[in-house]
């Protein structure tokens, strides 16, 4: 045989042999991700907070959960966070963020739960975003009123932060 | 003769589409295999390895209930969220989530008969990561679903495609059951070839159970994303429903002991295994736990309770289950052993590594057998095929 015809059967043979070993592969992702799954979380309010805003009352710090552009198409939501004013939390029966033209609050729509230190919403943004768009936070306090406050979305998303 | 020669060719190809499913895999196989068995008693290896986890009673103390461990924890922490309370076994500490200012997403573990909390942690805990390795590759869940999900629910399908073409194979595999042909000294091939038809025979039961409950989640996924709800009804106190206090502040709430009286009081079968309190104004006290079902997890039955009132909102339990809903409550505890308790798991861990085993003694017979095999029933006789079938 040829040298070249060696030649191709060697490498042929290499791959025969460890071809199915290619699948090990896919497991350099669960390695590559394991570091963040373990590390500590941080008590920082998300990852980029929006300018402080006064609502009703009450003062508010909201920030976006992740730096990620706010997903397009039916049913997208984009996460935030949000922390109200020292001592505030008792007299806030419900708050609400939501994107679009208009707030619409729903019951679960957008509503911010879980820890007072750290509010967490899946804000529902509209399938495309139109220019008059805003990031709308709605609160309601136990006394019934109903405040509102809104963000342009160039500051309510960092990617949509004008150059 | 022409018979039983038609008859080599079929099974001859029923063990390379055994093999074929299995071995470009392989690695990712025993990947899940392995991470699943660990998760089987990843509590239990928490507990050797931490002393904080355990749940030591050297006077022979009654456990304080959940209601007086979340007490305890929120005495010792005002300024703490409690979410929920987890007592999953007799030899665990109570496991409180809770946020603290400076540390979200918090775990306290509380001894369940002396009330001491014995420590706390920020962030994820092993056996949630050992689920997050096993089930989802720790890929993020985004818009309701997880690419690693997918991968791994669906691994399924080759899964019991190995299952079926290596019954087919292994003609009278029951003879392994009373006379099992291990055949030690005649080399590594054929004594791992032999182990790898005798587990896989004494296994039959638990691989199929792997693959359908494996299928199940694969099909649960596919309902979630799109957006089928078929869990236990989702209880909230409508707006309207909700208290006006005159002063306009938060209304008192009913503490944890009287929504936990209350739960037993209507479901009286209901063995109590997890609380959790509400995440918003509109959510409910929840109190979960196991009810007459003994193939039931710790989160089968239960009752919402609104905190404003005192009432039942929701009792959801095995009877009045959708068959949907009755496949999604034993999927879980059906797949890591976890209905019985100990002994199950015990049973599920030692059947997990065989599964591990299955994997490996598979790659390692086949890569040394499959050259000859494919080149048979191919009939070709090229010259890198000699060179292979000479391995």
């Amino acid at each position: 045989m040829s040298k070249r015809g060696m030649r191709c059967i060697d490498a042929r043979r290499l791959w025969e042999r460890s071809r199915f070993h290619l699948s090990a592969l896919l497991l350099l992702v669960p390695l590559a991700l394991a570091p963040a799954a373990l590390r500590t979380p941080s008590p920082e309010l998300g990852a980029r907070a929006l300018p402080e805003r006064t609502v009703g009352p009450w003062s508010v710090v909201v920030s976006e959960a992740k730096l990620e552009a706010p997903p397009s198409g039916e049913g997208a939501t984009k996460d935030y966070n949000a922390r109200f004013c020292e001592g505030c939390a008792e007299a806030i029966r419900a708050a609400w963020l939501t994107a679009g033209s208009e707030p619409r609050p729903g019951t679960n729509n957008g509503l911010l739960h879980g820890s007072p230190h750290q509010l967490e919403a899946h804000a529902p943004y509209p399938a495309r975003i139109a220019p008059g768009d805003r990031l709308w936070l709605t609160v309601e306090g136990w006394d019934g009123r109903t405040h509102e406050v809104s963000w342009p979305l160039h500051e309510a998303a960092v990617s949509l932060a004008r150059q | 003769m022409r018979g039983r020669v038609r008859d080599k060719k079929g099974k001859r190809l029923w063990f390379v589409v055994h093999g074929w499913l299995a071995l470009p895999i392989w690695a990712v196989l025993l990947f899940v295999f392995a991470t699943g068995t660990i998760s089987v008693f990843s509590y239990e290896l928490q507990w050797l390895i931490d002393a904080r986890v355990r749940s030591l009673n050297p006077d022979g103390r009654a456990p304080i209930g959940l209601a007086r461990t979340v007490e305890i924890v929120q005495a010792a922490h005002p300024e703490a969220k409690i979410d929920s309370a987890y007592d999953r076994a007799t030899y665990l500490a109570t496991r409180v989530a809770l946020s603290l200012p400076e540390a979200p997403d918090s775990t306290a573990y509380v001894n369940r008969y002396t009330g001491e909390i014995q420590g706390m942690v920020s962030g994820e805990t092993f056996p949630a990561f050992m689920r997050a390795l096993h089930a989802w590759m720790l890929l993020p869940w985004t818009g309701g679903t997880s690419l690693g999900y997918y991968i791994v629910a669906g691994l399924s399908i080759p899964l019991l495609g190995s299952l079926v073409t290596g019954i087919v194979v292994y003609k009278r595999f029951w003879r392994a059951y009373y006379r099992p042909l291990i055949r030690v000294g005649q080399g590594a091939r054929t004594l791992l070839g032999d182990l790898h038809r005798t587990v896989g025979a004494w296994s039959i039961w638990f691989i199929a159970i792997m693959a359908l409950s494996g299928f199940w989640f694969l099909v649960q996924g596919i309902l979630w994303e799109n957006e089928m709800v078929f869990g236990p009804p989702e209880a909230f106190i409508a707006p309207d429903k909700l208290p006006v206090p005159a002063d306009g502040l938060m209304p008192p709430t009913i503490g944890v002991a009287q929504a936990i009286e209350t739960a037993r009081a209507a479901k009286s079968d209901l063995w109590i295994a997890y609380l959790s309190l509400p995440e918003s104004a509109f959510s409910p006290i929840t109190v979960t736990g196991r009810d007459w079902f003994p193939l039931g997890s710790d989160f089968a039955s239960r009752v919402a309770v609104d905190p404003y009132t005192g009432l039942v909102i929701s009792n959801y339990g095995t009877s009045g289950q959708s068959a949907v809903q009755f496949i999604d409550q034993i999927a879980d505890p059906l797949h890591y052993g976890s209905f019985g308790g100990l002994w199950s798991r015990a049973i599920w861990f030692v059947f997990g590594l065989g599964l591990c085993f299955m994997a490996a003694s598979g790659i390692i017979v086949w890569t040394k057998r499959t050259a000859q095999e494919t080149v048979k029933l191919i009939g070709g006789a090229s010259g890198w095929d000699q060179a292979a079938a000479a391995e």
